[in-house]
Parts: structure tokens; C-alpha cells; sequence
């Protein structure tokens, strides 16, 4: 087995660090270039996981559509509120 | 001498700010939550916020503005308290051998896509939406920051009070999650 300078799960760790902006520098960013080069699944990590950024950039959080508020309730509450205060 | 003018807001006029406010500030409350349990009870606590401090607003100040100002604290108090409470769930973390390479299993191979065209797929979206929810909650807070709010990581960290290799380990594992989800539900399919 061809030795790799960082492990699989190190490099991960600077496949994000990479994505957000933030690359290795010096000997980490050697290294980091030398495990894609031997090591497919780091590849196709680094490949899936920017677009896995795109999509938690696109997509939002939950649907605005679910905010069936109930206001009458709220509106209660206030008027009680105000009463007391 | 009478001015002419309230200086406190009264029952009718906060009633009327939560008749025009309210949905607004729920949508923008569930948007950063991810619960509309969630959400109505920080509504429903900007709200009184705002009662109690009636004497601090002052008419020339748009109420919309102060009241999305409080909201957003309680957002920011809920992310806070929500990262230090929650217990993660279960989730996969069996992705490398002891010294740190893939499991077999494991190795990401590769996806036969075209970006542009996923992106425009609701069922694909619908699946990668589900792998979100299946993310434990304390990561949620994490993830929204950074992709929804663009915050920096130095900004999470502070926001969150969490120290910045405790940062990337979330951020890592999620991903790691995400991935894994996807390829077993459509890439793999």
C-alpha cells in the first residue's frame, strides 16, 4: 500500500477547511496535493462535498409556507398581557 | 402640557403590530430554527419582550425594526442554549479504520451527475432536504450559520461559545453524513 503523508480523515478535515476558504498552507497544502493524487475516494470526496456546500447554500433551512401562525391566540396573549400590565 | 402624541404604545397599537408582524416574524423564525414549535414560542416571547419594555420604544423608531431586533436575540439565545442542551442523535461515524482511511465500505466513488441539473430536481431536493433532518439538532445551529447566514467561522465560534476544532469536527461530520445520505438514496439507487 503506497504510504500517504495524512490520513484519510485528516485530509477531509482539509477538504473543509479548504471549501470554506481557508487552504493549508506550506507543508499541509503539499501533502494535501499529494494524497489526490494517490487516494481516488479524497478526490471524489472533495468533488461531492463542494457540491453538498452549494446545496446547503440553495436550499433554504424549511419551508416559509409552514408558518400557519396562529395569531388569534398571540393576540390574546397580548391583550392579557397589557390588561395585567 | 400635552403634546399630542403618545409616548408609550397601547394594547390596540401592539395588537396591530402582531395583526401586520406577526407571519413575517414566524416565517423569519422558522427559516432559523428549523421548528415551528420553535418559532412560535420565540414570537410569542419577542412579544412580551416588547410589552415589558414598552417605555424603551419610541415612535419615531419603526416598531417592525424593534421587534425583528428582539426576535433576533431570542434566535441568537435559542441557537446558544439549543448547542449546550441537545443530545446528539445517533448517527454514522464509522467512516474511517483506526488509522484514519477510508473503510472500504465507505470510500466515496464516484457520482455520474450534471450540478446544473440537480439542482432543478424536487425529488433530489426532497432527498437531500430529508438527509438534513436526519442531522442531529445540535448541529443545526452550525450549519444554518455558516450556510444560510454566512457567518465566519471565528463568528460561529463566538456566537455559539464553542472552540474552533470542535467547529470543524461538526462541520466534518456533517458533511460526512450528508454524503453518505445522498449516495445511499440517489447515487447508489
Amino acid at each position: 500500500m503506497k504510504k500517504l503523508q495524512v490520513s484519510c480523515e485528516k485530509a477531509t478535515v482539509l477538504i473543509e477547511q479548504q471549501l470554506s476558504g481557508l487552504p493549508p498552507k506550506g507543508m499541509r497544502q503539499i501533502r494535501l496535493a499529494l494524497h489526490y493524487k494517490i487516494c481516488s475516494g479524497c478526490l471524489h470526496y472533495y468533488r461531492q462535498s463542494k457540491l453538498i456546500d452549494t446545496l446547503l447554500k440553495e436550499t433554504p433551512t424549511e419551508s416559509q409556507s409552514e408558518a400557519a401562525f396562529n395569531k388569534e391566540k398571540l393576540l390574546l396573549r397580548i391583550r392579557d398581557l397589557m390588561d395585567k400590565k | 402640557m400635552e403634546s399630542g402624541r403618545k409616548d408609550i404604545p397601547d394594547t390596540l397599537e401592539v395588537s396591530k403590530w402582531a395583526e401586520d408582524f406577526a407571519d413575517g416574524m414566524i416565517s423569519h423564525a422558522i427559516y432559523n430554527t428549523r421548528s415551528k414549535e420553535i418559532a412560535e414560542d420565540l414570537v410569542q416571547e419577542t412579544f412580551l419582550s416588547a410589552i415589558k419594555n414598552l417605555e424603551q420604544f419610541r415612535f419615531e423608531s419603526q416598531p417592525k425594526t424593534w421587534l425583528y431586533s428582539i426576535l433576533n436575540n431570542k434566535i441568537k439565545d435559542y441557537h446558544r442554549s439549543a448547542f449546550k442542551t441537545k443530545t446528539s442523535l445517533p448517527v454514522s461515524d464509522s467512516f474511517f479504520s483506526n488509522d484514519g482511511h477510508w473503510e472500504d465500505s465507505e470510500t466515496p466513488m464516484k457520482w455520474e451527475i450534471q450540478e446544473e441539473n440537480l439542482l432543478d430536481d424536487a425529488t433530489f431536493i426532497n432527498i437531500f432536504t430529508l438527509c438534513k433532518k436526519k442531522l442531529p439538532e445540535k448541529w443545526f445551529s452550525v450549519i444554518h450559520l455558516k450556510y444560510q447566514e454566512n457567518r465566519s467561522p471565528t463568528e460561529i465560534c463566538q456566537e455559539l461559545e464553542i472552540s474552533s476544532s470542535n467547529y470543524w469536527q461538526i462541520i466534518h461530520r456533517a458533511k460526512l453524513n450528508l454524503r453518505k445520505c445522498l449516495d445511499t438514496h440517489w447515487f447508489s439507487k
